[in-house]
């Protein structure tokens, strides 16, 4: 048997007006080298002047992750050769990272969360950094084109401890880390636009073995699902090779996720035994929280984060934790599920209306909001409660709210969806359809129960789903036994 | 009106407050005396090379926009119509800055530094943008792309001085080509050249003037300074450049210096009254001069802090290494040729070349250092040892300016090598406190002897304050010797 130890270097784009150390724009997706000035773009002479709403982002983000904050941090230098690094160094935290020593409870699948058991995964640092400019490598010529547009964006790094002991364990501590982000405004955690990345640590050791197992870099995953894959993909590698007695071939290196294959490869062009020639920025004073005007960031409120709102929705609204759980799994859309009760609808139904319905149209997130409002959602499970349309006929309203962003009411009327609830009316259908039905309806005073069944859907087809069905079944009844 | 013979006589010698009364009472255009300084550029320069690029277009055409609005009695500023000369490693908007390197040959920035954009904005306008060291690096310019630029050595007809012999800026205003320079000073090269020229030189506090857009070789050592012909002028320069604008010091200059306490270290004096009499007897009668102001003069101890010249150096490379690493010829500056091709398969290549072709033997030898200091267990241990120097000499200053207001010391200029001097500008590099330089005599040759007064941490205004007192006293301001020297060299 084997054991995995796996660790993860998350870099996470903080979501800043301006640069850490300059005035451009963060803007994403602006014209290459559109939002570039002396400074990030590392002309001679330009000098850093430290953007303070970064530190406050940082400051939150340690703080959800139970990290100390460090009273005084600095900067360092971390020196290399590249073109997409324009002073050949990046001005990072090296020595004395702004927040050490976190950590952060992930849920045991096995375990519900009301026994109270998680496990807790250490994170080792969190830094302050800017991030390179893009290097696009396009496929029709041989050139290699540089946008700062990126150059200077601020970012934390996250270090977690090597305690994540499988590919899905990593997976599930990104995914509540990026809630918490995401909770907290510090970043926008969009993986596909690079202001999440993530690089893993995995090694694989034979159980009980005290030899640490060798450590293996993966990079190059551009989603949650490309890391746990890779993950696996490596885990399975290793195990092969110590099954097959070629242990020695687990080498340290830099491996590629290659997502067309599936597949992890060594990376051509090594970049180990790179020295980074660390060295105290002499260009920025350190960051001093011990003044009374920075005192405030370490006392400003948190929202409520993820976890404790899971275990709210548990206890206040009576939900399992499996709807907890993907209710709060971001921010917009736990305030949206509250807002949606806070109109009068119970929670078991707006939780199951938009887990099973509304979740189908509308991937929650802080900037797209549903396409639904609350208000109309509340509006369309109370028509059902009220039983003036059936669940069948809401969900085609509920389809037609989405496309054209019309209030429930008007789609009913103009689609004739009210629900016939009148007794007069149904009776009067009921007596119908047992009139055209006679046959039927003698097998069923002869006892044959199950044509129940077939004369309510007759009734149901003659009045086009409109008919309230508790109603119809109620009459039908009293009709056949009369 | 004076005659225009007259002004192209004067026109070298003259301080920014002499031509600012000639420009309001229109005894001469600024057009016509930017173009007196730009012609006597042309005629001396050649032998000089003290500058790297002259800016004849622009300044005419700045001193002609002026002249417009000082006919229509407008304000035209502080230092309206002032000839400005920069050290070409601080950034001019739109004009060459070369900081003497290949690196740089053609690099022109888009951006002012932060002391050049305050100057402009208050009138001056930029002559010219003189030599330096290669990245201010060094003693000589000997070895360096900008062979040019050691020429200057000429206007003291071959002797060598102590600190930075080489500070183009010092030599042009020497040669009378602008009144007012805006330079670096390292190792005491805003404060030993003034002295070796005979002009006022501030250094002020590091921390005072923003060294933004000062291309850095130390970053920590590194501070924007000042020269000018008197004190009052490089006064009225500081007043704009400086960070803190609470109060004026011009209006301080006249105060005097009753009262104050200038100490003096004795093991400085002491080793000067060894080696050159001449200035022994010239810091002596400063002395007495201050005294009969007022002041309380009195010997103190300030040894030479040990190991300070190595610690200097190691700080300085480190820093160094690491801020000369943007030159790798791919976002600007020089770029070595390379076929295309070859060079997008090998970029280490391109960057090595670029970097091997640019910079000069100087510059090579700090950096090798710099990344010696660095990625070295022993170098990391130099580095520590060298800050724990820094903090030693940082409280040795403190604690001396804990008895003394101001300390008073002599300027070594006319030694061969290293000197004593060098050292005390090393110290006070490393504490970031302020100097001055101020001309208190000639040699019996008849250069200038130059004195060098520090104080604490912002106290710019008591030593210009005292700088003031002793050249009032003195009346050396109307003899300025080395300018017609150079007229002489032609």
């Amino acid at each position: 048997m084997f054991e995995t130890i796996i660790g993860l270097e998350i870099h996470v784009e903080l979501k800043t007006r301006t640069k850490l150390f300059c005035g451009c724009s963060t803007g994403f997706g602006d014209p290459p080298n559109h939002n570039i000035c002396p400074v990030c773009a590392g002309m001679p002479g330009a000098l850093p002047a430290l953007n303070e709403e970064a530190v406050r982002l940082a400051i939150r983000a340690g703080r959800a992750l139970s990290c100390r904050i460090n009273p005084v941090s600095s900067f360092d230098r971390k020196s290399y050769f590249y073109p997409d690094l324009p002073k050949s160094y990046q001005i990072t935290q090296h020595q004395i990272p702004i927040c050490e020593g976190g950590y952060l409870d992930l849920e045991d699948p096995d375990n519900s969360p009301e026994k109270g058991l998680y496990r807790r995964i250490a994170i080792e640092r969190i830094h302050l950094e800017e991030d390179a400019a893009k290097l696009i490598h396009p496929e029709d010529r041989p050139v290699t084109l540089v946008d700062y547009n990126r150059a200077g964006i601020p970012l934390i790094e996250i270090v977690t401890r090597p305690e994540l002991t499988s590919p899905e364990d990593a997976a599930a501590f990104l995914k509540e880390l990026k809630a918490i982000l995401e909770y907290l405004g510090v970043s926008d955690c969009r993986m596909e636009q690079g202001s999440l990345r993530c690089d893993v640590n995995i090694s694989v050791r034979k159980t009980g073995s005290r030899k640490p197992g060798t450590k293996v870099e993966i990079k190059n995953m551009n989603s949650f699902r490309e890391i746990q894959k890779a993950l696996e993909y490596e885990q399975e590698r290793q195990k092969k090779l110590f099954l097959s007695n070629r242990s020695h071939e687990i080498i340290s290196e830099t491996r590629m996720w290659d997502s067309r294959q599936g597949i992890t490869k060594p990376m051509r062009f090594k970049d180990e035994g790179r020295h980074y020639r660390f060295f105290p920025e002499p260009d920025l004073p350190p960051i001093d929280l011990r003044s009374s005007r920075t005192l405030s960031w370490l006392e400003e409120n948190l929202p409520e984060l993820p976890g404790q709102k899971r275990e709210r929705f548990v206890k206040q609204y009576g939900l399992s934790s499996y709807e907890a759980g993907i209710l709060t799994g971001s921010r917009a859309l736990a305030d949206y599920f509250e807002e949606v009760t806070a109109y009068g609808v119970r929670p078991g139904d707006a939780s199951n209306w938009i887990i099973t319905e509304l979740l189908r149209l509308w991937k929650p997130s802080e900037d797209r909001g549903s396409p639904v409002r609350s208000r109309s959602l509340a509006q369309l499970i109370r028509l059902i409660d009220e039983g003036r349309i059936s669940r069948n006929a809401a969900k085609e309203v509920l389809n037609d709210m989405h496309a054209a962003g019309r209030e429930p009411m008007d789609i009913i009327m103009q689609k004739n969806l009210i629900q016939v609830s009148g007794q007069d009316e149904i009776a009067e259908l009921v007596e119908a359809v047992m009139a055209d039905n006679t046959d039927a309806v003698q097998e069923y005073k002869a006892g044959k129960s199950k044509v129940f069944g077939f004369l309510m859907g007759q009734i149901m087809k003659a009045g086009r789903g409109r008919v309230n069905p508790n109603i119809a079944g109620k009459i039908l009844e009293e009709r056949l036994k009369g | 009106m004076k005659s225009q013979n007259m002004m192209s006589n004067n026109v070298g010698e003259m301080t920014i407050s002499e031509l600012a009364e000639g420009y309001r009472y229109r005894h001469f255009s600024i057009r016509e005396t930017v173009r007196h300084y730009l012609e006597r550029i042309a005629k001396l320069d050649e032998g000089l090379g003290t500058f790297i690029t002259v800016c004849k277009e622009t300044a005419l055409r700045e001193a002609e926009k002026l002249d417009e609005g000082l006919s229509r009695g407008g304000d035209i500023g502080l230092l309206g119509g002032i000839p400005l000369v920069v050290a070409d490693n601080i950034c001019t908007r739109g004009i060459r800055t070369t900081c003497a390197s290949r690196a740089l040959e053609d690099f022109v920035p888009s951006y002012d530094a932060a002391a050049v954009e305050r100057l402009k904005a208050a009138g001056a306008l930029i002559i010219g943008k003189t030599g330096l060291n290669e990245f201010a690096i060094g003693a000589s310019t000997e070895g360096t792309a900008h062979q040019a630029a050691c020429f200057f050595g000429n206007l003291r007809k071959g002797s060598r001085a102590n600190g930075d012999l080489t500070c183009g800026s010092a030599a042009a205003l020497a040669a009378g080509f602008a009144p007012l320079a805006l330079s670096s000073g390292t190792r005491g090269a805003v404060t030993l050249s003034a002295a070796f020229y005979g002009l006022v030189g501030l250094k002020p506090t590091c921390g005072a003037v923003s060294r933004y857009g000062l291309i850095p070789f130390t970053s920590t050592l590194d501070q924007i300074g000042l020269m000018a012909r008197d004190t009052r002028d490089c006064a009225l320069a500081f007043q704009i450049i400086r960070n803190n604008v609470n109060t004026s010091d011009t209006e301080e200059l006249s105060k005097g210096v009753e009262g104050l306490r200038i100490g003096i270290p004795k093991e400085l004096t002491e080793c000067i009254r060894e080696q050159n009499q001449e200035l022994a007897a010239a810091i002596h009668k400063a002395i007495r001069i201050y005294e009969r102001l007022g002041a309380e003069v009195g010997e103190m101890s300030l040894p030479p802090a040990d190991g300070c010249l190595s610690a200097y150096e190691i700080i300085a490379s480190a820093e160094a290494g690491s801020n000369l690493a943007r030159y790798d010829g791919m976002h600007y500056g020089y770029c070595s040729d390379m076929p295309p091709d070859e060079a997008e398969h090998n970029l280490n290549e391109m960057i090595i070349r670029s970097r091997t072709e640019s910079f000069g033997m100087e510059v090579k030898r700090c950096i090798i250092l710099g990344t010696y200091v660095l990625s070295t267990e022993h170098g990391a241990a130099c580095l520590r040892k060298a800050v724990q120097v820094r903090r030693r000499v940082q409280n040795a200053w403190k604690e001396a300016f804990r008895h003394c207001d101001l300390m008073l010391l002599p300027v070594l200029s006319d030694s061969n090598g290293f000197s004593v001097t060098d050292g005390y500008a090393m110290m006070m590099d490393m504490a970031g406190i302020p100097a001055v330089t101020v001309p208190c005599g000639f040699s019996s040759s008849a250069l200038p002897i130059g004195l060098q007064l520090a104080a604490d941490h912002y106290k710019e205004g008591r030593l210009l304050r005292a700088a003031y007192s002793l050249e009032q006293e003195l009346a050396l301001t109307g003899f300025r010797p080395v300018w017609k020297e150079a007229d002489r060299f032609v």
